[in-house]
């Protein structure tokens, strides 16, 4: 990459920002954007569906996939003294 | 076999197209059938006029050995079948065999999803290659037949559509979804393997042509003006009518860097834009440049002499911010569509601009992207791939002219998402959704666009036909936030698990 001046491009230039209609438009897409960014998290933690048919019959067949994996059962087999630990726990303290 | 499954089983009607078959794939495909559980009276094997005698013989014998029945592929022969059955749902199987375990997926599908009215599902080769099919693209299916051998469809949907068309002979699953399509009825992947496919299937004499006259049909019905050109067998190119040319405002941040490009010293944006100006085909374009102020007063000098009053410049003084300063240009933009293209391009398909102007006019598309390729010709963009909750780029460094199975580079198809390096979308789609969001100052900014347009309900569109040159670096480090992923995923992560448009790239 070669270097760039300092100069600004702009100075002494009157054309190159936006008008009051256009800088509203800016304007209202940044809040826009953080009521829908907003909403779509909301979504995210409430709603329960927000797959297709395909999408959830996908989604299932991996998780499927990954619990006859040999990693997941190596896992449940190192972990099982901590499960068995925390169902005593919770049996004897209520 | 249990008495719930023989009664799942009684509920479908199974056609076996024998278009194209060789000696034995009949019988095979019948047995194969018989195996899945469905009673020889509700198999049907339809055989097309024009086929020899001893074609016709083997079909009729093995039909009478599997107490199946030969029918002759006439629309109204067809309609009467139809009409009269009891069953609740017709399965086509075109080309392959249905695995043993097929229909009972079907029926496991249709059951829980009383709403989807016709599906089709993955399949394997002979060798067990996996053929993974995209999820329901309406858009892809003009260009390419992508549904496999087994498309499975309710009765009753068939019927409210009428039927079949006698004008879509060899052709006519092809027919039947477009027109489910239209109807608004919902046509879904199960996302299994159905079939094993028969890759030596063809019959590019009759049915290649029967698709093309069923999609021109097509169009026409659902009033879009667009020209259909073949590219290979089975493969279309839709070229949608532009005549028109609406208003397309080309947005490009820049700070006025040069690169040695194939040896040569440039100015990066000064050859994008005289590709835009002079390398286009299309004429009513404006270009916004953002400009950033440390952009040598040469390079500004330049843009003013190749675009002239087709120009407007914009100033960005602040910290760097993709996102705000693609917003800024759409901002002054006056276009119908926004083209937002990064600085480092070249173009190399001069008719880019109309491909993608014509994809984005259509119903429900809502953003549209474009082949993308390094300096070295392998691929850097087409499409993007969501799964796992982040985002990567389908065939991602492929070497130019590689495609796979379902030819998903041949042909415009759905995707997750398009990189925003070059994308077109409707201006006022664009201020519907927020634009980029500013939480994404360098990174996710488009999968976070292409996200928030999806969930209007509208597509994410690729285009192998609009081709460009894409200067990045292979190895460029994208210094991705740890704010970067888990904003985008705070948004997102459930809907972007797992990859289903382009499962084979």
């Amino acid at each position: 990459m070669s270097a760039v001046p300092d100069a600004n491009w702009a100075e002494g230039r009157s054309d190159t920002g936006l008008s009051p209609e256009e800088r509203a438009v800016e304007q209202h897409l940044e809040l826009l954007d953080r009521v829908i960014g907003l909403e779509e998290q909301l979504r995210e933690l409430r709603v329960p569906d927000l797959l297709g048919p395909t999408e959830v019959v996908a989604v299932e067949r991996n998780l499927a996939s990954m619990r006859t994996s040999m990693t997941w059962r190596a896992g449940r087999v190192v972990t099982l003294p901590i499960r068995a630990a925390r169902v005593i726990k919770r049996r004897l303290l209520g | 076999m249990s008495e719930d499954r023989s009664q799942a089983t009684d509920r479908f009607d199974v056609w076996i197209d024998a278009a194209g078959l060789a000696e034995g794939e009949a019988k095979r495909a019948v047995d194969a059938v018989l195996a899945a559980g469905v009673a020889p009276g509700s198999v049907q094997v339809v055989a097309h006029e024009g086929i020899d005698e001893s074609m016709r013989a083997e079909l009729a014998e093995t039909a009478r050995q599997a107490g199946a029945a030969v029918t002759v592929a006439d629309a109204a022969v067809l309609d009467d079948l139809v009409a009269r059955t009891s069953a609740e749902t017709l399965v086509i199987v075109r080309g392959g065999r249905i695995v043993p375990d097929g229909i009972a997926k079907l029926d496991g599908f249709l059951a829980r999803f009383p709403a989807v009215q016709a599906v089709y599902g993955d399949s394997t080769t002979e060798t067990g290659a996996p053929l993974l099919r995209p999820l329901f693209s309406p858009l892809r299916l003009l260009g390419n037949d992508y549904l496999g051998p087994v498309v499975a469809i309710r009765i009753d949907a068939l019927r409210r559509l009428g039927g079949l068309r006698a004008d879509a002979r060899r052709s006519q699953v092809l027919d039947l979804v477009l027109r489910l399509d239209r109807a608004g009825e919902p046509v879904a992947l199960v996302p299994e393997v159905l079939a094993v496919e028969d890759l030596a299937h063809d019959d590019y004499a009759g049915t290649s042509d029967a698709q093309r006259r069923v999609v021109e049909h097509e169009l026409d019905a659902r009033g879009i003006r667009a020209r259909v050109e073949e590219v290979e067998p089975f493969l279309r190119r839709v070229r949608y009518d532009v005549d028109d040319q609406p208003l397309v405002s080309v947005v490009i941040p820049t700070r006025g860097s040069s690169a040695v490009i194939g040896g040569v010293d440039r100015a990066l944006v000064v050859e994008a834009v005289r590709g835009v100006i002079d390398g286009s085909g299309y004429d009513n374009v404006e270009v916004v440049i953002v400009a950033d102020a440390e952009t040598p007063r040469p390079v500004v000098d330049e843009l003013e002499r190749i675009c002239g009053d087709r120009l407007r410049l914009v100033l960005w003084d602040a910290p760097f911010n993709f996102s705000g300063k693609m917003n800024r240009g759409a901002a002054a933009a006056r276009g119908e569509f926004l083209m937002l293209l990064n600085d480092d391009v070249e173009i190399v398909t001069p008719d880019w601009l109309e491909t993608m102007v014509g994809l984005a006019r259509q119903p429900g598309v809502g953003i549209v992207g474009a082949q993308l390729y390094f300096e070295d010709s392998t691929l850097q963009h087409s499409g993007q791939v969501y799964t796992g909750g982040v985002a990567g780029h389908a065939a991602f460094g492929w070497e130019g002219g590689r495609d796979d199975s379902i030819k998903s580079l041949s042909v415009d198809h759905e995707v997750s998402g398009v990189t925003a390096a070059c994308a077109l979308v409707r201006r006022d789609v664009f201020l519907e959704v927020g634009g980029f969001s500013l939480a994404f100052p360098g990174n996710y900014n488009d999968v976070d666009l292409n996200m928030k347009i999806r969930a209007t309900g509208r597509s994410a569109v690729f285009s192998p036909w609009a081709r460009l040159y894409h200067f990045e670096s292979k190895t460029r480090d994208p210094k991705i936030l740890d704010t970067d992923i888990s904003t985008l995923q705070s948004r997102w992560s459930r809907r972007m698990q797992v990859e289903m448009y382009s499962r084979m790239l």
